[in-house]
């Protein structure tokens, strides 16, 4: 069979009798047409106002993004990603769609030209990621609690009169108020976080550092002026212990007693702000700054510790030119330092043999959480942070600033496979600024269709 | 849409509805599925009117509006488990001219829509590629690659038309 034979098998076929017209075709055409436009019309009315609702849901409502609701306590050990996730403006906020226990409290960011900074959470228990909207442009004064459940925040560089307690399950902040106004310095949380343990300085003597804006002129002040007070956070009430200057704190695992670092001497403190018993840790060693204490309750980590002194006053600093890093020393043999550890800050105890520090890992050229053993051995990479560009509009890479750990959540870490970031629903402002321009898109749309279909109706359709 | 274009809207459809109601059957092989394709179609262009009107030929518009409503009809899930037709037989049997004719729409009625579409189209109604294609919307390729296929699936589906009965 061939084109001419198609075509005459086609135009030979005899012909079917064609019935006739069924009554009313064409007399309904015109009204079935009209039927038919309306129908079109409302339809696509209905359409849009249902995507605008959508979208206005989905873009407005704080619960529109993945795990929005409070997230539930879980029981089970917390886990790392082995990677951390990287910056993204459209994080979520804590406010907006809480995390849950967290893992992690870190400012994350760069500002060598344009200021891009986010304050994050990561939470215990998947690679949930939320921005800490309570403390969104600056870094430090926090302290995340050993049970990863809230958030102490203090206020840098300034006196104040209450601090800020942000309760992760809930994104709910509250804030308490302290008997005394002043340069306050968030040192340990209890182990169930109800504690909190801060110095807290008179801060006239340093008004006109404070006026120009002086970095950690507090920090530096606490080490010699400052006085140790325990707040319970869930009514309120202070406990002026008497015990200072107190540079650094750490809570023992059962909560019953603090040990505290005053000027070069370290002490055991009970909650009453008895001092029980000083520790004779070797000279020019001190306790690292947060959670010096293990999980076992029997040794503390210390580091190097200098004094400044220039002549009208002086500070207490953690002494970085000697090398060696983190030691520990023993409670029932304080004066031998035992384990070292190699790494650039001391975030928390995994366990009595090995830590949890953040160096840098030069073989990946960026940042890196660490596990460190005690016994000298290398140290191994549990997490690595991103290494793409993607502050500063692509200009830098980003960097981690004053991690906080919830320490209590160490012992029985585990390291999993990073999943995809939950970042939750977009911060409100880009919310905004998307509905903005979904309705300039769709009204954009609407015009250029109704121009198009009156040039091609030339005018005259409906 | 102003009166004046209605009433030439409606003239137009009663011109030409016995001739876009034949094409539709040769499309869908049965009148009352030609009756609502043709229906369609005239609803359709009573949206388009005042830019089909304008055209230079209006006629090629609402074939393309008649066709394309029979392969959107031939796409949608119901068109594809429900047949209208029933099954011809697998080896067609020449015999009288209604035989002959029923043969040769069940033949039609198990090609793929869009070839069936251009063998109406070329051979039945006498189109050419290029106005084939611009009534299908798709290039000359396509309808010669279509109208190939088309060809060879009717040399098997009617074996005993070929050479001897053209």
């Amino acid at each position: 069979m061939n084109d001419q034979q198609l075509a005459a098998l086609l135009s030979a076929a005899p012909r079917d009798p064609e019935p006739p017209l069924p009554p009313g075709l064409l007399e309904g055409l015109v009204p079935a047409a009209r039927r038919d436009i309306r129908r079109r019309r409302a339809t696509a009315a209905l359409c849009t106002v249902v995507a605008l609702l959508l979208g206005t849901g989905v873009l407005l409502l704080p619960t529109g993004g993945r795990d929005a609701g409070p997230a539930e306590p879980s029981p089970s050990a917390a886990a790392l990603p082995d990677e951390v996730a990287g910056y993204s403006p459209l994080t979520g906020l804590v406010s907006d769609a809480p995390p849950g226990r967290a893992l992690l409290l870190y400012g994350y960011g760069n500002s060598e030209t344009l200021r891009t900074y986010q304050t994050l959470v990561l939470s215990a228990d998947g690679d949930v990621y939320r921005q800490l909207d309570a403390r969104p442009d600056r870094s430090g004064s926090w302290l995340l609690a050993p049970d990863g459940r809230t958030v102490v925040l203090s206020t840098p560089g300034a006196a104040v009169a209450e601090v800020q307690v942000v309760e992760l399950q809930t994104g709910q902040t509250r804030q308490v108020r302290l008997p005394r106004a002043g340069g306050v310095v968030p040192l340990a949380l209890s182990p169930d976080g109800n504690t909190l343990a801060y110095s807290i300085i008179d801060t006239e003597p340093i008004a006109g550092d404070l006026a120009m804006g002086v970095g950690n002129v507090i920090e530096q002040r606490s080490t010699e002026h400052s006085e140790l007070v325990l707040l319970d956070l869930r009514t309120g009430q202070a406990t002026a212990t008497g015990v200072g200057p107190v540079a650094a704190a750490a809570f023992a695992p059962d909560g019953q007693r603090l040990v505290v670092q005053s000027r070069l001497q370290t002490w055991l403190v009970g909650l009453d702000g008895s001092r029980q018993q000083e520790v004779m840790v070797p000279q020019g060693y001190g306790l690292t700054m947060h959670n010096a204490w293990s999980p076992s309750g029997r040794l503390l980590a210390v580091v190097p510790w200098a004094v400044e002194d220039w002549g009208t006053d002086r500070a207490y600093v953690r002494d970085y030119s000697k090398q060696g890093a983190v030691r520990t020393v023993s409670l029932d043999e304080p004066s031998v330092l035992r384990g070292t550890a190699d790494t650039e800050t001391f975030l928390g105890w995994l366990s009595d043999t090995e830590i949890l520090g953040q160096s840098w890992d030069y073989g990946s050229d960026t940042g890196a959480l660490w596990a460190v053993p005690l016994d000298g051995a290398a140290p191994r990479v549990l997490s690595r942070f991103d290494d793409s560009y993607r502050c500063e509009l692509g200009m830098q890479r980003c960097v981690p600033w004053e991690m906080s750990v919830a320490a209590g959540l160490l012992p029985g870490l585990s390291v999993r496979e990073a999943g995809s970031p939950d970042r939750g629903p977009w911060p409100p402002r880009f919310r905004y600024a998307a509905l903005v321009v979904f309705t300039v898109l769709a009204g954009v749309g609407w015009l250029v269709r109704r121009r198009i279909r009156r040039r091609a109706g030339g005018g005259g359709a409906r | 849409m102003r009166a004046d274009e209605e009433q030439a809207f409606t003239e137009y459809a009663q011109a030409r509805v016995l001739d876009l109601r034949r094409t539709a059957y040769r499309l869908c092989g049965d009148w009352d599925e030609a009756h609502d394709l043709t229906q369609a179609a005239l609803i359709r262009l009573y949206r388009h009117w005042a830019r089909v009107s304008a055209a230079d030929s209006p006629d090629a518009y609402v074939r393309r509006m008649l066709v394309n409503t029979f392969l959107d009809q031939r796409q949608t899930w119901w068109a594809r488990r429900v047949r209208p037709f029933p099954e011809p037989p697998d080896v067609p049997t020449p015999a009288e001219d209604v035989a002959d004719r029923l043969d040769l729409m069940a033949a039609l009625a198990r090609l793929a829509p869009g070839q069936r579409a251009v063998i109406v189209l070329r051979y039945w109604e006498g189109m050419d590629v290029a106005e084939t294609a611009r009534t299908l919307g798709c290039s000359p390729g396509t309808v010669k690659s279509q109208t190939s296929h088309a060809i060879a699936a009717l040399r098997r589906l009617l074996p005993n038309y070929v050479g001897d009965r053209a």
